[in-house]
């Protein structure tokens, strides 16, 4: 358990989500080992590295869709999900932080819990092609049974915080790239959970449109007790909108920099440095 | 045939006849692809579970959707009398049931291939999404897999419409059971013929059309290719 939740006196050092040594990765290689970080509530977080070093598959653990093979990740001061090595399988556990709910196994209830204190932006936005961009958004709230009432409300407010009203009757074949990230990123925040994963979220947008998304990131994150981590390559729209950067490296070394500590250009030759050098540097 | 003398006029004064074959026709066209549907579907539903029972139901599948048409119906018409199950059923049901079944096995594997089909990202989004089981099948796999199955199943649907004229055979009174009889009265083979392909016509254009419109509104929609059903056996 981190020490922030017990020198809790704000906001910002409520941790939303904590890896704590994790390990993990695909099968047959370890992408990660001994991971550790916090995202706390107002925060951003960037994770920068090359392609394929395992930064989906960060995202993907985190949503309980790859396995935990060792560590533990904390969501929120509420329910922790745990995963110890016992010879060559590993043993997940789960359970709220009271001890009030336990499991030795990850049911798919327990996953679907957690999963909904998380909004996710996938690469390549993933929109449900038979639906349009309003139902997309609407979509977590008919399935966390929310009142048809309150859903159209909350719907309407996020389409038109991203910017979408006059596209919200359009399917997503009708919809440029950056308009269905655009989507994507509403039917993330729709729900208002406490974490938001986002995926290369601006990938395929205009200039315009990226620095928008970047805003409407860290303000949500500043409306409640909420932290966003977002994967990108872009390190100089990344450097604007985190506040934190971690860099990965190969064989899970990271190094983290806080974006208040340096300006741009010392950050992007910090990681040009650390990512010359074999495997990067461990923090 | 160009030594041919037409006279439309003799058949066309059976036109009361006609329109009761049409009616049967279209009785039998609308009660087989309900019937057909709903056994289709929920076996196809069923095998989507992959339980004991999967295999099994997969060798029947493929034994009535590799027999002919004629076969089932005529097997059917004589196995579903007193004599065999005790209680003789209609023509009209016979041929119901023994085509239905093979239109069905038909669906079935349909609609199991639509439901498999649904790309694995969707029902991963669903789920990263919190959507619980009954969830993604309600929300995404459902929806997907009916705009999927929809197109071929048009196309299945006209084919039935078609194959409605073998009830002639086990005495059922629609189209071409009366163009047969209207031809032992006038013996106007040709006039009588071309009537009855034009009823066809008329019945499965409109068919066809709404078809074609749906496939193309589906592939649109769910970014799948839809498969155009392989004929039933002729």
């Amino acid at each position: 358990m981190s020490n922030h939740t017990t020198a809790m006196t704000g906001k910002a050092f409520v941790p939303v989500l904590s890896a704590e040594n994790c390990t993990f990765g695909v099968p047959g290689t370890i992408l990660f080992r001994d991971l550790c970080f916090e995202a706390r509530a107002g925060e951003v977080i960037a994770m920068l590295g090359p392609t394929g070093i395992g930064k989906t598959t960060l995202l993907r653990t985190i949503l309980l869709m790859n396995d935990i093979w060792q560590g533990r990740f904390q969501f929120g001061q509420d329910i922790g999900v745990e995963s110890r090595l016992d010879g060559e399988s590993s043993h997940v556990s789960v359970g709220k932080t009271d001890g009030r709910r336990r499991s030795n196994v990850l049911t798919e209830e327990w996953a679907s819990d957690i999963r909904r204190t998380i909004g996710y932006v996938p690469q390549g936005s993933l929109l449900f092609p038979f639906l349009t961009a309003e139902q997309n958004v609407a979509l977590p709230l008919r399935a966390r049974g929310v009142p048809s009432k309150e859903s159209m409300a909350r719907t309407t407010q996020y389409l038109v915080r991203l910017r979408l009203n006059s596209l919200a009757e359009r399917k997503p074949w009708q919809l440029s790239g950056g308009q269905k990230q655009r989507v994507a990123i509403a039917r993330a925040m729709v729900a208002e959970p406490p974490l938001l994963l986002l995926d290369e979220p601006t990938a395929s947008t205009d200039p315009t449109t990226t620095i928008e998304i970047g805003h409407v990131i860290k303000e949500y994150v500043k409306e409640g007790v909420r932290s966003a981590i977002v994967v990108s390559h872009d390190i100089i729209w990344s450097s604007t909108v985190a506040d934190k950067m971690i860099f990965l490296g190969g064989d899970g070394a990271i190094q983290k920099f806080t974006t208040r500590e340096m300006d741009q250009v010392t950050m992007i030759q910090k990681m040009k440095e650390w990512f010359s050098e074999p495997n990067g540097v461990s923090e | 045939m160009l030594n041919y003398d037409w006279h439309f006029e003799r058949v066309i004064a059976y036109q009361e006849a006609f329109v009761v074959g049409i009616l049967y026709t279209l009785a039998l066209s609308a009660t087989l692809i309900v019937f057909s549907t709903v056994l289709g579907v929920s076996v196809g539903i069923v095998l989507r579970r992959n339980g004991w029972w999967a295999t099994p139901l997969i060798v029947v599948i493929d034994i009535l959707k590799g027999l002919p048409p004629l076969v089932i119906i005529l097997f059917g018409y004589f196995a579903l009398t007193a004599d065999v199950i005790g209680v003789t059923v209609g023509a009209f049901w016979a041929f119901i049931f023994s085509l239905g079944l093979n239109i069905a096995a038909f669906i079935a594997d349909l609609t199991r291939a639509s439901v498999s089909n649904v790309p694995r990202e969707y029902i991963e989004m669903g789920s990263a999404m919190g959507l619980r089981h009954n969830q993604l099948l309600r929300f995404i796999v459902f929806p997907m897999a009916i705009r999927e199955l929809i197109p071929p199943l048009s196309y299945l649907y006209i084919e039935a419409i078609k194959l409605t004229s073998l009830a002639s055979i086990i005495n059922v009174r629609e189209t071409v059971y009366v163009a047969q009889t209207i031809i032992s009265d006038t013996a106007r083979s040709l006039e009588v013929w071309i009537v009855v392909g034009l009823i066809y016509l008329v019945l499965v254009t409109p068919a066809l059309f709404i078809a074609r419109v749906l496939e193309r509104h589906f592939k649109r929609e769910v970014g799948i290719a839809p498969q155009i059903s392989r004929p039933l056996g002729y």
